[in-house]
């Protein structure tokens, strides 16, 4: 029995990634498929936009998230774990409901500017929380040390603080480049024809020109970058992380000075701003039917709006519903698949199956769109000709949803002293009933709140979704995206009255887990020199 | 000289500190011993400048820098954990309060290589931090501090955490440092017996709330 435990994952994994990813590369990798890529002018200037938008979003985010995730790490005030919580909702809220925001605030499409300002939106979240983390326990006296020895604060900033980050704040960069250089909804909403993503073209190519050939090999070229990057970030990661000093106690004080006082200040405003601004827009965008401002509010929720409304408007209303219950069976599967895998993969791991730790965490580096593409081009001819299946995007949502699970559940099941487990079966327990009462009563809380995680990116999920919903099984986002680019008045404020209900739900699970999670110091608020 | 006139410290509505006074004269070494939990660490970080003061004035030399910052007082710290940068060779620490503007990379690297043959650990300047004994870090620290030449040198619990042996043998040679130098220095202890092995005067934190002279 204990033998069969890293079976699921792995015969899960070696299916729906490492065989996707295989097939796509052996497709794609044709001479004459790169010698296509290699000659086409529009391609390179694809390729060209891609690699120049992801540096600057990831340059400028890494830049506005210094100042938040200094504030947090630093001061202990009321209201911290909401102005975090607030901070990490832009990571959840899906693509199309964050394209319509941006769209609405800004009036802007076709820009670099608005997909470069969509990443830091979203991308805010990825810097801040672990560089705070990591923040938080250096030793203040470390920069005290600096300050005795003659440097500002400035310096000690630049010769100690950042050198001593360099490790988290280099992992956070290079997950920004990989979202932002992965970028499709946001690229595809926002930027329009003119400023496309090697993403949005994999799509194009292979969904709309039906050159899956060509798509393949873009895609391939892409994951061939990101590996790179991702063998450099670790290696970096493993390089810098001896000179993170981990301080036992919270390092966090209440603010002093009026300048801190207004730091933290900007924070709490800055990260309420975050959130309500782009609910605002979208509520807002949503009454504007004319006479009847709440004409798509009363028609989503199934009240009689036949008086100047089509009978096809009123079907279309009905299909965003229809996708709505489509998309929340497929959280449901995707919840319920990457639960079952992620806890039997974390347990493997545990116990010391290393190799299925990197095969878990592959999916995160590997863009939707390829993993959409990738089984598009597998699952095609029997035994496996899964294509029309509508599990295939739970699935493909649950290889993005595993590593929350393996990544949340890992470390605890780390701690667990062996000879607990040992003294229960001493007294009588059955393996299951010692797994139970010791390690898995442990991991539920951070089960639930990687569930809650998947669930939510799940029914924003617009990448994979888009090469693999069908008509009959289309998702939220992909009808959602539809509406909001349909020039009919009472569709457009459907869609964004969905988009609103969208951004609270999904506001509402993240503060909620936040809230959930014990607090790291519970017996140390404050640190004084007393 | 340093003076410490009157002085009150706050936290978070909470009195920390209240009313001290206390002299150091020139090239003395005054220990201040007191229980743990007493405040004398925050009475370090307030002569330091990162814990601001309420009332009372520091006076160093007769100039008051209650209300000048860390960097510009020129007052150099031995913290308790010695708080080595780890990016940094035992050399990079040493040299780190070094300005490179008015010093070249020969002074400087003559200075590193004075201070570390000073504390005992000639030829330790390429080390890593994590190499380090607890009582070679110890040493690494009090050269750190002596390089810039403070006016004066605070040290917090300098010999924590080392046994008996180590901590008699480091505590008269860091001594033996300090008087070679001409230091002026403030030592905080919980330890009777270690103040009264380093110092010139021994004091008790409870009669820092008199004047003393």
């Amino acid at each position: 029995m204990r033998r069969l435990i890293p079976v699921i994952p792995a015969t899960f994994v070696t299916l729906f990634y490492i065989f996707p990813v295989l097939t796509l590369f052996r497709r794609a990798l044709t001479v004459q498929a790169f010698r296509d890529i290699a000659a086409s002018e529009a391609l390179a200037n694809i390729a060209w936009f891609t690699l120049w938008q992801a540096v600057m979003s990831t340059v400028l985010t890494v830049a506005i998230g210094i100042a938040p995730a200094y504030v947090l790490a630093r001061f202990s005030f009321a209201g911290r774990r909401l102005a975090t919580a607030l901070i990490t909702v832009p990571f959840v809220l899906p693509t199309v409901v964050v394209g319509a925001a941006f769209s609405s605030i800004f009036n802007v499409r076709d820009s670099v500017w608005a997909v470069i300002g969509a990443h830091m939106f979203f991308n805010l979240a990825v810097v801040v929380r672990p560089l705070a983390d990591a923040w938080s326990q250096l030793p203040r006296q470390v920069g005290y040390a600096s300050q005795t020895l003659g440097s500002s604060p400035i310096a000690t900033m630049r010769r100690v603080t950042i050198p001593l980050l360099r490790g988290p704040l280099i992992a956070s960069a290079s997950i920004v480049f990989l979202f932002s250089f992965t970028s499709f909804g946001v690229a595809r909403l926002l930027g329009g024809p003119s400023h496309s993503t090697i993403e949005v073209e994999v799509w194009r190519q292979a969904s709309q020109l039906g050159n899956v050939g060509t798509g393949a090999a873009l895609s391939a070229v892409q994951l061939m970058v990101l590996a790179t990057l991702g063998w450099w970030s670790a290696r970096s990661a493993r390089r810098y992380s001896p000179r993170l000093i981990r301080s036992p106690i919270d390092s966090r004080q209440p603010a002093r000075s009026s300048c801190q006082h207004a730091a933290v200040a900007s924070v709490c405003a800055g990260s309420i701003v975050l959130v309500a601004v782009p609910i605002w827009a979208l509520i807002n965008r949503s009454l504007r039917t004319g006479a009847r401002p709440l004409l798509a509010w009363r028609a989503l929720f199934g009240f009689n709006v036949s008086a100047g409304v089509t009978p096809t408007t009123v079907a279309a209303i009905q299909g965003l519903k229809h996708a709505l219950l489509n998309s929340l069976s497929i959280a449901a599967a995707a919840v319920t698949i990457s639960l079952v895998v992620g806890v039997l993969a974390a347990i493997s791991i545990a116990r010391g199956a290393i190799v299925l730790d990197v095969l878990m965490m592959a999916p995160l580096a590997t863009s939707a769109v390829s993993i959409g593409l990738g089984f598009i081009i597998s699952f095609d001819a029997a035994p496996v000709d899964w294509r029309a299946s509508w599990w295939l995007i739970p699935i493909g949502h649950a290889l993005i949803g595993v590593p929350f699970v393996v990544r949340g559940s890992l470390p605890i099941l780390r701690s667990i002293d062996p000879r607990q487990r040992y003294a229960a079966a001493t007294l009588g327990a059955s393996p299951l009933r010692v797994w139970r009462s010791i390690d898995g009563h442990r991991i539920i809380r951070p089960v639930i709140t990687a569930a809650g995680f998947v669930a939510i990116i799940s029914l924003g999920e617009f990448g994979a979704a888009s090469v693999l919903s069908r008509s009959s099984n289309e998702t939220l986002p992909i009808v959602l995206a539809r509406l909001i680019a349909r020039p009919v008045p009472i569709l457009h404020a459907a869609g964004y009255a969905m988009a609103g209900m969208l951004a609270i739900v999904a506001t509402a699970i993240v503060v909620g887990i936040e809230f959930a999670r014990p607090h790291p110091h519970p017996k140390n608020k404050t640190h004084h020199h007393a | 000289m340093l003076d410490i006139v009157d002085l009150s410290v706050e936290i978070a509505g909470k009195q920390i500190l209240s009313s001290l006074s206390a002299t150091v004269k020139h090239g003395e070494i005054v220990a201040i011993h007191g229980p743990s939990g007493c405040g004398k660490s925050t009475l370090l970080g307030a002569l330091a400048g990162f814990i601001p003061t309420n009332q009372g004035a520091i006076l160093i030399n007769g100039v008051d820098v209650s209300h000048t910052p860390t960097h510009r007082r020129n007052v150099g710290m031995v913290f308790q954990n010695e708080q080595l940068f780890p990016h940094l060779t035992v050399g990079g620490n040493v040299g780190y309060g070094l300005p490179a503007g008015r010093k070249s990379r020969r002074e400087r690297h003559a200075r590193v290589i004075e201070l570390l043959n000073l504390v005992g650990l000639a030829g330790f300047q390429n080390r890593a931090v994590f190499d380090l004994s607890g009582g070679e870090a110890k040493r690494v620290a009090l050269a750190r501090s002596l390089a810039p030449t403070p006016k004066f040198l605070l040290l917090d619990e300098p010999l924590t955490g080392l046994d008996a042996d180590l901590r008699d043998e480091l505590g008269r040679s860091v001594t033996a440092v300090l008087r070679s130098t001409g230091t002026t220095a403030l030592w905080v202890t919980h330890d009777g017996a270690e103040a009264r092995l380093v110092a010139d005067r021994v004091v008790n934190f409870a009669d820092l709330h008199k004047p003393l002279h």
